[in-house]
């Protein structure tokens, strides 16, 4: 590979590739050469002339053969052999026997000659002399064709073997010695530019791959050095980079070398802007030179950030020696937040003190064995006793213990844990004394700097009243709930935020499917938009929504009003909701399912026996004791033309006039008890003044043996009077016509009298004449 | 008494022995050569088959004999080696004098006969103009190839030729049409089964006179039973369609009987002034 220097100093080198190359190609060439113009040229020429002789000796052979037929004269059989040999020997284009005189003997005819052949002879020799001379003509060429062509493809193949030998001893040679030692060379480059990881070839068992081995086996210890080398700096760096203190590297005229990112965030400054600047740019302390260079411990100095904003400092510095040059290291610490830290904690500890003069909780602190080490004055004021007093007890001394021994138990339990508790209430002194106390405490962990416990650290107040109230509290909320039992209907109490507090059992059997959700603290709308209210509760022909949405706005108005709920499981629950003084809910639930039933099945009858009166057909009204209508039928409503709705609650007398009579007869029911019947009445309505003729029944309606009301039934005779006016008329008609038909009869009679007293005259006469000439026919009348 | 038996009982053996043809008894395998006027190859494909057949349909067993060349059948014939034997006919006539062979079949459609044939260009038009040219013959004893023509030279043309012996017809053709003989000898059926670039460069000179063809014989020793067994069963062969298409690559266009004195023609002919001993 050719290096840039070596080219740009116009040194043509050659690549060893090339170099290996050239040698082979130059051996093959040299080769081909010899064998093609020297090798090959002189068995070409051989062949050649050991064909010649091969067909002269063929030639001579055939002559031999025919001898004996030459001097035998047997034309016959020189002319068989000859074309057989001939046919044998097809190269020989031409055949000439000629006898001794030298004329032809074969072939037949003679051949012209045939350019371009070579000619062989043979002597047909006998004892006696040449008898004859055979003469070929063949064509070398062809002859030697395939010879050549074996010779050629020899010489191909030899120089497809040579050319591919030397391709394939270049492409060995490149592969196991030029690759590796180019992957050699670029691993090398790559190792002096720090990088390690050139993969390099694989280790042969020659010279090459010692070679590899060789450089792997450097290459890995300078890797393992400087992996040490760059470790070592890069901890060294990230120690300064990550150091929370500025450090910076000076020279020794004091000019900042390098500094850490710990120094930009001090100063604000970037370190590109920094470095190059004085010390004294940073740290301008008029009491204070680095120049000279000098150590210094520690000093608290000020410093001045970039933007001019001076803060104080921790400047620390040393000495070291880089090669041939003194170094400085200067550490610089912002001792800014520490200041503040001072600062606050001081004002924290005013505060502390000022809070704890002024409080009403005391503070107290604990060591590891949970003994008080510290109580604030306030506990004296509070429990009566004095601060040193407590000192070195637990609270488990002061009561804890007796007071809850659960709690005692789960407080201990926390205490081991380590873990921050929370009002933590108990009793110091007799429970109800007059000095008992109920004190809440309420305490943080706190560990050392090195995480292992100290102690606690908490707040103590005097909650006595508090716990008195609340006592007070639960006591009356106790009586409230059991009040709540005692109630027959279903309670439930919601608070001003809708959330359930207490329930009776009552209310919790009429809705024993909600069982888990009448809990204090579910709120109201979680309870009816849960799934099981939803398919618990009828809504009858609204849909879900509608009944939901309504539902909470009846509960959030609690208006007292009562509405009735209905089961899905047929139950029918009275409902009244009221609104507390503290904005809370009260909710009152009656089962009414039977009640309910019973005004169904009340209903359910009335519905039948009004049926049954508007099947009958007199007018049927039901009249109070003062003689308002309390029921009427539908033919009464048809009889008086009115609406039955509208008799109801009306004074009879307001809607049909009766006679005086007949009033008195009604009212006598109603009031006296006295049953009395009608036939002949009449009735003027009030509506169109129309009077109908009726006839009506008046009986009272005995409760307790008292007279409080009565039934009117009356009817409509107006047919009634009407056929019995037809039938006095028709009466009437029939005597008049009877008389004057009985009149017409008398006459009649006299009349056939008289003609029959005649015709018996005559009969007899005739009888007389005729009764000796014709039997008499019989009669006919 | 007893030894009057013995003695006549020995004149019985001897007369008995006396009796039997000369050569030898009965052979257990029965020879059957060919002469070699083809290709050996040829002529195994050829005979093979008859020799199966004959065997399939005699009971007997056969063994084709095939010389390398003419002059070994020659002498195997003359040594009586063949107990059946296809031959030309001057091989019958003087296998039939020295051996007793007897034809019992030939073709009864073609007759053997001799061809001269010189190049078509040849100023040769006349058979006296051989005389004192050579003249290729097959081999000297080939009887329509070499004898016959030979014969006929001396005897009917009274020339006289260079005699150039050249094993085969096709040889004899070639020598003439690549000019190393004036003419040839052979028969009508070599030449016609020549290539046509040598047939068509030759033409036939002469043809000689006809004789009885090439006969199947057999050797005195094979009974007349056997005899007429083979004879029966090539005859019943080439009455076959199947058994003729063999009998003709023989050749023969049509087997039939053959008598021993068909072949008087050619005892005249002299033919033994011209036959050459092996």
């Amino acid at each position: 590979m050719l290096s840039r220097e070596d080219t740009l100093n116009g040194v043509t080198a050659m690549s060893i590739r090339a170099k290996l190359l050239l040698p082979i190609m130059a051996v093959v060439v040299a080769v081909l050469v010899t064998s093609h113009f020297i090798a090959f040229a002189a068995l070409k020429d051989n062949l050649v002339v050991e064909r010649f002789r091969s067909e002269q000796r063929a030639l001579d052979l055939v002559a031999l053969a025919i001898v004996p037929d030459v001097l035998g004269g047997d034309l016959g059989k020189i002319h068989e052999t000859l074309n057989e040999v001939r046919q044998r020997h097809t190269w020989w284009k031409s055949v000439t026997l000629t006898g001794r005189s030298g004329n032809r003997l074969y072939p037949l005819q003679a051949e012209p000659p045939l350019a371009d052949l070579a000619g062989l002879t043979s002597e047909i020799a006998s004892p006696s002399g040449t008898v004859g001379r055979l003469a070929i003509a063949f064509d070398m060429n062809a002859l030697v064709e395939t010879a050549l062509v074996v010779l050629w493809r020899l010489e191909g193949v030899m120089t497809a073997i040579l050319v591919l030998g030397g391709i394939i001893v270049v492409a060995l040679q490149n592969r196991w010695f030029v690759a590796p030692l180019l992957r050699l060379s670029e691993a090398s480059r790559l190792l002096s530019e720090g990088r390690y990881d050139a993969p390099l070839p694989p280790p042969s068992s020659d010279e090459v791959g010692g070679l590899i081995r060789s450089f792997d086996s450097m290459r890995e210890a300078v890797g393992l050095r400087e992996r040490a080398l760059r470790d070592g700096e890069r901890r060294l760096q990230a120690v300064i980079d990550n150091s929370a203190e500025a450090v910076l590297s000076l020279s020794a005229a004091g000019q900042i070398l390098s500094l850490n990112a710990a120094a930009e965030h001090m100063f604000r400054a970037s370190a590109k802007s920094m470095i190059g600047w004085g010390i004294q740019t940073l740290i301008p302390a008029t009491a204070f030179s680095i120049v000279p260079i000098q150590a210094v411990s520690g000093i608290e100095l000020e410093a001045m950030r970039e933007d001019g904003e001076r803060f104080p400092v921790w400047l620390t510095a040393s000495e070291a020696r880089l090669d041939d040059e003194t170094i400085l290291v200067a550490t610089v610490v912002d001792l800014t937040e520490r200041k503040r830290t001072e600062q606050q904690l001081k004002d924290s500890e005013g505060r502390f003190r000022d809070l704890a003069v002024s409080a009403s909780d005391w503070f107290w602190e604990t060591d590891e064995d949970n003994r008080l080490t510290f109580v604030s004055d306030r506990i004296g004021e509070i429990l009566g006793v004095k601060p040193s007093g407590v000192l070195g007890f637990t609270y488990f001394d002061f009561g804890l213990s007796d007071y809850d021994p659960a709690q005692a138990q789960a407080h201990a339990e926390d205490l081991d844990a380590h873990r921050p508790f929370r009002d933590l209430t108990f009793a110091v002194g007799p429970e109800g004394a007059k000095d008992g106390k109920v004190i809440r405490i309420s305490g943080m962990p706190f560990f050392n700097e090195d995480g292992a416990f100290i102690g606690y650290r908490g707040v103590g107040a005097d909650i006595t009243r508090e716990a008195e109230a609340e006592r007070r509290a639960r006591l009356a909320q106790q009586q409230l709930a059991d009040a709540i039992e005692s109630i027959n209907d279903g309670i439930a109490l919601f608070d001003s935020e809708d959330r359930l507090v207490l329930c009776n059992q009552e209310y919790r059997r009429v809705f024993w499917q909600l069982g888990d959700m009448l809990v204090p603290g579910t709120r109201f709308e979680s309870i009816i938009r849960d799934e099981r209210t939803q398919t618990l509760f009828d809504p009858g022909e609204m849909g879900l929504d509608e009944w939901t949405n309504q539902r909470l706005q009846r509960h959030t108005q609690a208006s007292g009003e009562p509405f009735l709920i209905r089961m899905t499981d047929g139950r029918w629950i009275s409902s009244r909701e009221y609104r507390t003084n503290d904005g809370g809910v009260v909710g009152v639930r009656a089962d009414i399912t039977e009640m309910k039933l019973r005004e169904q099945a009340l209903e359910t009858l009335k519905h039948r026996y009004q049926l049954i009166l508007d099947s009958a057909g007199d007018g049927i009204v039901e009249l109070s004791g003062d003689g308002q209508v309390g029921f009427a039928n539908r033919v009464a409503a048809d009889l008086l033309q009115i609406e039955p709705a509208e008799m109801i609650g009306r004074h009879f007398a307001q809607l049909v006039q009766a006679s005086a009579d007949d009033a008195a007869v009604i009212t006598g029911a109603c009031t006296n008890g006295v049953a009395e019947r009608v036939n002949n009445a009449e009735f003027r309505r009030n509506a169109d003044a129309m009077a109908i003729p009726v006839e009506f029944l008046a009986a009272p309606i005995i409760e307790n043996d008292v007279a409080n009301g009565g039934v009117l039934v009356f009817r409509d005779i107006s047919l009634r009077k009407h056929y019995e006016q037809v039938l006095a008329d028709q009466h009437s008609e029939l005597e008049r016509l009877v008389a004057v038909r009985t009149t017409a009869l008398s006459q009649e009679i006299k009349n056939r009298t008289a003609i029959e007293t005649a015709l018996r005259g005559s009969r007899q006469h005739l009888k007389g004449i005729t009764r000796w000439r014709w039997p008499l026919p019989a009669r006919h009348f | 008494m007893w030894r009057r038996l013995l003695g006549r009982l020995g004149l019985a053996v001897s007369i008995a022995f006396l009796a039997m043809p000369a050569g030898a008894a009965e052979p257990q395998v029965y020879k059957l050569a060919v002469v070699p006027q083809f290709d050996l190859r040829r002529l195994q494909s050829v005979w093979g088959p008859i020799v199966e057949q004959l065997q399939n349909a005699t009971g007997a067993k056969f063994e084709l004999v095939l010389e390398p060349g003419i002059p070994a059948f020659e002498k195997g014939l003359q040594a009586g080696a063949y107990d059946i034997a296809y031959m030309n006919p001057y091989h019958y006539v003087i296998a039939s004098k020295r051996q007793g062979y007897r034809a019992i079949l030939r073709d009864v459609d073609e007759m053997l006969y001799g061809i001269v044939v010189v190049r078509k260009t040849s100023a040769v038009v006349d058979i006296h103009a051989l005389d004192g040219l050579t003249v290729a013959f097959p081999s000297p004893n080939a009887m329509g190839a070499a004898l016959i023509p030979r014969a006929e030279f001396a005897t009917k043309f009274a020339i006289k030729v260079k005699e150039k012996y050249v094993k085969s017809h096709s040889s004899a053709y070639l020598n003439v049409l690549m000019g190393e003989a004036d003419a040839a000898g052979g028969i009508k059926a070599t030449f016609e089964q020549q290539p046509s670039e040598i047939k068509d460069g030759l033409r036939i000179l002469y043809e000689t006179d006809r004789y009885m063809p090439h006969p199947v014989a057999v050797h005195p020793r094979l009974s007349a039973v056997m005899a007429g067994k083979v004879q029966a069963e090539l005859l019943a062969l080439g009455a076959r369609p199947a058994g003729a298409a063999l009998l003709a690559e023989v050749p023969f266009r049509r087997l039939g009987i053959a008598v021993d004195s068909e072949y008087d023609q050619l005892r005249k002919l002299g033919l033994d002034a011209f036959y050459v001993e092996p």
